[in-house]
């Protein structure tokens, strides 16, 4: 079951590299949290229901329900339609995220005799799902889409997590969700600040005044 | 008793939050300022006597806490130089006081507080995790102060310093999920994991420790990941860099420290030479940018950059260089603190941050200008200042050890960092012909040191004092504490 729902997982990230539509991109970390809510419901070690619920609400929730409302509002607020201009054609986008898929299962397979008693699949997933979202981060200009793409590395390193530290305290979980919604969250905050300040159609591009 | 500690910054945060008039506000900002020094005091108190602290600071503790946070001797020695530089820059605020709205004062002085508190759990969390979620909290933290002068430098660089930084703690993140995969546990306290590093994966060892000195790296500002530093440093209200040069620098470096702890002798050399390896870029981009820099809060930023990377030297090299390196965070941290602070006291007074119109302090602002000279020669390393005995140890263990090559590259780029700060600092303090003289400052209406900037210039002052007086006179027992914590490394 979860190796089926790790295919999908790797079809949004797919799916992310093709479109160029911001809210688009948003609609695809609501599914991915999706997806990783039910990959956290069959992985989980812990030993009594009580954290189990409260983690797989709290994934819900946090990541789910309330960073993409964040993100849709600001969108809304700003008026971004689609990603301007973006600067990698779309056939040598899908085809660079093919490739860093690729890479996260030859990662895999380099690594294997190290690995034991680990799903080597879902190893290789969460990298590629953390270079998808560096990748992200690089090509594309909008600084909401950096701040998407932040989501999807903080969704690598959560599976990537998941494989490895199965059982953690609910207080550190906790402390991991809030610090990533407050980041989202100040984050929404400064692109406001910076769409009034600087001029609305442009991006990171904007951002160079200060340097020697 | 950490619990109570932080449930009441927490409180007199929310406090500040909702009161929203500056002078109470600030009362309250100073009275946070001497309640965590009392705090503090307690800490080391009862880390030397071994005992439960003072009753006071139980009133709320649950103890659920005490499992990830307490204090060890890596605590103390980081705590006791936060709590000296938060208080100093909380004190020095004073002239935020009369110029701030009442919200952005209220907010300032709240995130001052939290920024305080996530320093504080990330020097006394015992656990990897516990530790990266306080490091996240205070570039939060840090992020909303960076942006309260409300320009649209300051804007550019806070947008900066929170995307670099939480990248590269998203980074480190996957290299503690590495060192746990090394250990093969789930619990990642230090303790637990001490014992079991003889029989860790040295590759994920090796590979963990990669990513998370990117990581905490990006945070301590070493190069190349140094990106956000100069633009957060300079854009900051001048207390603000002064905390994030003095204290939240030496926090990130500290969680390479613990990291390197706990490594095993084959993996932790190895890991060394990565240390060693961004201690070199750091200086070598240091210097070649401050030999072009133009405004003088970026040549501090740089000479952060370029202290980090002498600490981070040190450490990588072990036995008396890092003894250095930990003399080198104390004066570092003192001395940048108070250059900052005088930094924005010139700031306020000639309304610009370009060191080419800034001339003539000497006669203008006598105070304030032999402060800058005597936290200059403290930066330079020159001698009976602590700075001066740091690198002097490092120097010996480096001929001693017959290093020669790092010896001279060494020598060479701090040489030339040397001639590229005093060029600039000296036109600044000595100068006449600049682009003004002093009368004409005058006649320009710019204001002369009024009482809030000698308050400001006296605690920058006391910084500098006392890193001179640590220079002069060494106490034993400062030096014993500080071998204990090398002799572990």
């Amino acid at each position: 079951m979860i190796e089926v729902l790790l295919i999908i997982f790797s079809i949004s990230l797919l799916a992310l590299s093709l479109t160029t539509m911001v809210d688009s991109y948003v609609r695809n970390l609501i599914y991915q949290a999706i997806i990783i809510f039910f990959i956290t419901l069959f992985n989980h070690e812990a030993k009594n229901l009580g954290t189990v619920i409260f983690i797989l609400l709290e994934t819900l929730i946090i990541k789910g329900i309330l960073v993409p409302y964040i993100l849709f509002r600001n969108i809304k607020e700003n008026e971004i339609v689609r990603e301007v201009q973006p600067n990698t054609p779309q056939y040598l986008s899908i085809l660079l995220m093919s490739l860093i898929l690729i890479f996260g299962f030859v990662i895999t397979f380099w690594f294997n005799k190290h690995i034991n008693n680990v799903n080597s699949m879902q190893f290789g997933i969460s990298i590629s799902t953390i270079l998808a979202g560096l990748f992200l981060i690089l090509v594309r200009k909008q600084l909401i889409t950096h701040v998407i793409g932040y989501m999807v590395i903080e969704n690598g390193t959560f599976l990537l997590s998941l494989t490895v530290i199965k059982n953690l305290p609910l207080l550190v979980a906790l402390g991991i969700s809030l610090d990533i919604l407050m980041g989202i969250l100040l984050a929404g905050i400064l692109i406001n600040h910076i769409k009034t300040e600087f001029n609305k159609e442009e991006g990171i591009d904007s951002l160079t005044s200060l340097k020697d | 008793m950490f619990e109570t500690f932080i449930i009441l910054s927490l409180l007199i945060s929310l406090l500040i939050l909702i009161l929203r008039n500056n002078t109470v506000n600030y009362i309250l900002l100073l009275f946070y300022g001497v309640f965590q020094l009392v705090f503090t005091f307690f800490v080391v108190k009862s880390f030397f006597k071994n005992t439960q602290s003072s009753s006071f600071f139980l009133i709320f503790d649950s103890k659920i806490l005490d499992r990830f946070i307490y204090a060890d001797k890596y605590t103390i020695f980081f705590i006791i130089i936060t709590s000296i530089l938060f208080f100093i820059s909380s004190f020095s605020s004073i002239n935020k006081v009369l110029f701030m709205k009442e919200k952005n004062f209220s907010l300032y002085c709240a995130f001052l507080i939290l920024f305080f508190v996530s320093l504080f759990g990330v020097i006394s969390a015992q656990n990897l995790i516990v530790m990266w979620v306080f490091v996240e909290a205070t570039t939060l933290t840090s992020g909303v102060l960076i942006y309260q002068d409300k320009t649209r430098h300051s804007l550019e660089a806070a947008w900066k310093y929170l995307f670099i930084c939480s990248i590269g703690i998203a980074l480190s993140f996957v290299g503690i999920v590495f060192l746990s995969l090394a250990f093969n546990t789930s619990s990642l306290s230090f303790n637990d994991l001490l014992p079991l590093s003889k029989k860790a994966n040295p590759f994920w060892l090796e590979l963990g420790f990669g990513f998370i000195l990117i990581g905490f790296g990006t945070k301590a500002g070493l190069a190349p990941t140094h990106a956000w530093l100069p633009d957060a440093h300079s854009e900051a209200p001048s207390q603000v860099s002064a905390l994030l040069s003095g204290a939240l620098l030496n926090t990130a470096m500290l969680g390479i420290i613990r990291v390197l702890n706990i490594l095993p002798i084959q993996v932790k050399n190895i890991c060394r030479i990565y240390l060693l390896i961004m201690g070199i870029i750091s200086l070598l981009v240091s210097s070649i940018y401050m030999l072009k820099s133009e405004n003088y809060k970026r040549l501090l930023a740089y000479s952060s950059i370029e202290n980090l990377g002498l600490i981070s030297i040190g450490l990588s090299l072990g036995g008396i260089a890092s003894y250095s390196s930990y003399l080198l965070i104390i004066s570092h941290s003192l001395t940048k603190a108070s250059l900052f602070i005088v930094s924005g006291v010139i700031k306020d007074i000639y309304h610009t941050t370009e060191t080419k119109r800034v001339n003539n302090l000497l006669k203008f602002i006598p105070f304030a200008a032999s402060t800058l000279a005597l936290g200059f020669l403290s930066i330079m390393g020159f001698p009976i200042f602590l700075s001066f005995f740091s690198e002097i140890k490092l120097f010996y263990f480096l001929i001693t050890n017959q290093k020669w090559l790092l010896l001279i590259t060494v020598l060479f780029l701090i040489l030339v960092i040397l001639f590229a700060l005093s060029k600039n600092i000296f036109n600044m303090i000595f100068a006449a012909e600049g682009k003004y003289k002093a009368s004409e400052l005058i006649r320009l209406k710019v204001k002369k040191l009024n009482t809030v900037n000698n308050i400001q210039i006296f605690g920058a002052f006391f910084l500098i004092a006392l890193a001179l007086l640590l220079g002069i006179y060494f106490p034993s027992q400062f030096k014993e504490f500080i071998l204990s914590l090398v002799s572990s490394m």
